[in-house]
C-alpha cells in the first residue's frame, strides 16, 4: 500500500492478457484502482473518455501499433503516464519507461513521482 | 696513322685551332662522337670517338658504311632513312633520330645522333654534320619508369576502392579508374572536387574530421556516405596519410572503401538485438504473470512471489545490460550496480571497487544472479538490514588473467549460518561452479557475511 497512490485511478493499456492482469493486481497492491484493461489505442480512447484517470500505464507496442496517438491523447489532457516497454530505450516525449518484467517498487516510485 | 683528308669544317685555320680543341676536348669528355657527311661528294668523317662508340677501328679509308648500317636494327634503320628523306624533302636544318645498335662484344645499344643539314641556294643538300651518343643507360631508365607507372596506375585500379592523392590543402591530384562509379557525366561541374560528393548531413563532420586529421598532420579516418554516378548515397569508409615524397612535398595517400552493406547489416543487427531484447523481456513478463496468477489461486504467501519476481527482475536487468553493449560482454562494475538494485535505499552502502573487467555475455547472467542473491540475503537478514551496515564489493583479476570477486558484509547484526540452503545459496555456491567453471566460497561469519567468487581466466575474454 502506498498513501499517496490510494484511491488514485490508473488506466492500463497492454495488448497481452496476462500483463494486464498482473498490472491490474500490482496497481490494487499499492492501493490505487486500475482502469481498463484496453488492449488498443481504440480502447484506451474509449476508457479516456468515460471514465476519471488520474495516470495511465502504456506499453508502447500493442499488437504490432505504437501507441503513440494515445500518448499525444494523454498529453493534450495532462495526464501523466509512464510507457510500459521490453524496448531498452523506448522513444518517447520525456515520459519515464518501466521496463519488462514490471518491478513493483519501481512501479510505485514511478506513480508517486508521476502524481505528485 | 693514315687518314682520309678531314673536312673542312674540322680542319681550322690556325686562330681557331684552340677553340676547336676544346670542342673536341669536351666532346671526348662527354663521350659524344661527331661526324660529318659531305652530300657532294658522298664522303664521310668520325671522330674517333664516333669510331669507339659504333666499334670500330679508325683505318686508312673513310668509315664503312655498309658494316656500320649493318649493325643498326632494320626497323630502327629504315625509320631513321625515312625520316632522314622527309627532312631533306622538307629543307629542313635538324634532325634527331634514335636507334638500337648491334655491338658485336657489347650487345644492342641505344644510340641518338642529333645533326645539322646544309643546302645550297637551289636546295640541294650539302652537308650534314652532327653528334652520336649512346644513351642505352638513359633509355633503359626511363622503359623502367613506364613499367613502374604502368604497373602502378593498373594496380591502383584494380583496386576495389577509389584510390586518390591530394596536395596539403585537399585538392586532388589523382584517382583511379574507380572514379568513373563515382563521376556521372560531369554532373559535379568539377570532376575532381570530392567535397560535392559527399551527403549534406556528413559534410560537417567530414570537413571537421579533414581538419583534425590536417591539423594532427597524419592519419584521416571517416566514414560518410558519397553519390555515385546514379546520384544515389552509399556509405564509404575514406582514410589517407600525409606521406612525404622524394621532392620533399607532403601528400595525402588515401582510398574510400565502399561499406554501404556492412553498414546496413550493422543497422540490421542492431534491430535484431533490440527485437530479441524486446522479446525476451516481453516473455520474462509473461512468465511472471502466469506465475502471479498461479501464485494468487494457489494462495502462495507473498514473500516467495515477491522472490520469484525479484528473480525474474534481475534476469531481464542482466539482459538489458547485455543488450546495452550488443552481446559484446558488460563491464563487472555496471552489473554489480544492476544486480543490487533490490537493495532500494540502501544500495548507496553498497560500495563496489575495482577494476575495469569485461565478462563475456554467457558470465553476466549467473554472475548477475548470484549478486542479487546475495544482495536480497543482506537486505533481509545482513548488513543492509541495519541503518549502518555496509557491503564492501571488489574485484581484482591475477597474472593468470583469473578474476577475484569478494563480497563482503559488515556492521550488520550477528550472522548465524542458516539451518538450510535455498534457492539464493545454490545459485552463489553452485551454478558458478557448475556453469562457469568457477568456484564460490561462502562464509556465514559472525561479523558478516563474506562470499569469493573466482572465475578462471575466459579464452574469450577482453581485459
Amino acid at each position: 500500500m502506498s498513501a499517496a497512490l490510494a484511491g488514485k485511478r490508473i488506466l492500463v493499456v497492454e495488448d497481452e492478457f496476462l500483463i494486464s492482469l498482473l498490472a491490474m493486481d500490482m496497481l490494487e497492491e499499492l492501493g490505487a484502482v486500475g482502469v481498463g484493461p484496453a488492449a488498443t489505442v481504440s480502447e484506451g480512447l474509449q476508457l479516456l473518455e468515460a471514465d476519471q484517470v488520474d495516470a495511465a500505464m502504456l506499453d508502447v507496442n500493442l499488437g504490432g501499433t505504437r501507441s503513440d496517438s494515445l500518448a499525444d491523447a494523454l498529453r493534450a489532457r495532462g495526464i501523466p503516464f509512464m510507457l510500459a516497454s521490453g524496448y531498452g530505450d523506448a522513444a518517447g516525449g520525456g515520459e519515464p519507461v518501466l521496463g519488462k518484467p514490471y518491478d513493483l517498487p519501481r512501479l510505485q516510485a514511478m506513480l508517486e513521482v508521476l502524481l505528485g | 696513322m693514315s687518314r682520309p683528308p678531314e673536312p673542312a669544317f674540322s680542319r681550322p685555320a690556325q686562330p681557331e685551332m684552340r677553340a676547336v680543341s676544346r670542342t673536341d676536348l669536351a666532346l671526348e669528355a662527354a663521350s659524344i662522337g661527331a661526324f660529318e657527311l659531305d652530300m657532294v661528294t658522298d664522303r664521310l668523317w668520325w671522330s674517333d670517338k664516333t669510331y669507339a662508340l659504333l666499334g670500330f677501328e679508325p683505318g686508312p679509308g673513310e668509315p664503312d658504311k655498309d658494316a656500320f648500317r649493318a649493325r643498326i636494327v632494320p626497323e630502327d634503320l629504315a625509320e631513321a632513312n625515312r625520316r632522314f628523306a622527309e627532312q631533306l624533302a622538307r629543307r629542313a636544318p635538324h634532325l634527331s633520330t634514335s636507334f638500337r645498335y648491334r655491338l658485336p662484344d657489347r650487345g644492342e645499344r641505344s644510340m641518338a645522333n642529333h645533326l645539322g643539314l646544309e643546302y645550297a641556294a637551289d636546295g640541294r643538300p650539302l652537308r650534314c654534320y652532327g653528334i652520336v651518343l649512346d644513351v642505352t643507360e638513359q633509355v633503359a631508365v626511363q622503359a623502367q619508369l613506364k613499367t613502374a607507372h604502368d604497373s602502378f596506375r593498373k594496380m591502383a585500379d584494380a583496386m576495389p576502392q577509389l584510390v586518390w592523392t591530394a596536395e596539403d590543402d585537399g585538392r586532388i591530384s589523382y584517382y583511379n579508374a574507380r572514379l568513373a562509379l563515382y563521376h556521372g557525366d560531369g554532373a559535379d561541374g568539377d570532376a575532381w572536387a570530392w567535397q560535392p560528393r559527399i551527403h549534406p548531413q556528413d559534410i560537417d563532420a567530414t570537413l571537421a574530421a579533414w581538419d583534425a586529421a590536417r591539423a594532427a598532420g597524419g592519419l584521416y579516418s571517416h566514414e560518410h556516405r558519397l553519390r555515385m554516378a546514379d546520384g544515389g548515397y552509399r556509405w564509404h569508409l575514406s582514410r589517407a596519410e600525409l606521406v612525404e615524397g622524394a621532392d620533399g612535398a607532403a601528400r595525402w595517400y588515401g582510398t574510400a572503401t565502399d561499406i554501404h552493406e556492412l553498414k546496413l547489416a550493422e543497422e540490421r543487427q542492431r534491430l535484431l538485438v533490440a527485437e530479441l531484447d524486446h522479446r525476451v523481456k516481453n516473455s520474462l513478463a509473461l512468465v511472471q504473470a502466469m506465475a502471479h496468477q498461479t501464485f494468487k489461486g494457489a494462495e502462495v504467501p507473498a514473500g516467495p512471489r515477491r522472490a520469484f519476481s525479484d528473480r525474474l527482475g534481475a534476469m531481464a536487468a542482466a539482459h538489458d545490460t547485455l543488450t546495452r553493449t550488443r552481446w559484446d560482454g558488460a563491464a563487472l562494475a555496471e552489473i554489480v550496480r544492476e544486480s543490487v538494485g533490490g537493495a532500494g535505499a540502501a544500495a548507496g552502502r553498497i560500495l563496489a571497487s575495482g577494476p575495469e573487467v569485461t565478462l563475456a555475455p554467457m558470465r553476466t547472467v549467473p554472475i548477475a544472479m548470484a549478486l542479487h542473491e546475495l544482495c536480497t540475503n543482506a537486505v533481509k537478514y545482513g548488513a543492509l538490514s541495519t541503518e549502518a551496515g555496509e557491503v564492501h564489493v571488489s574485484w581484482r583479476v591475477d597474472d593468470a588473467g583469473a578474476v577475484e570477486l569478494e563480497w563482503r558484509e559488515q556492521g550488520g547484526p550477528p550472522v548465524a549460518p542458516p539451518t538450510r540452503r535455498g534457492f539464493g545459496s545454490m545459485m552463489i555456491e553452485r551454478a558458478i561452479a557448475h556453469q562457469l567453471g568457477g568456484e564460490t566460497r561462502l562464509d556465514f561469519r559472525a561479523d558478516g557475511v563474506c562470499c569469493c567468487i573466482r572465475l578462471p581466466a575466459d579464452a574469450g575474454a577482453r581485459p
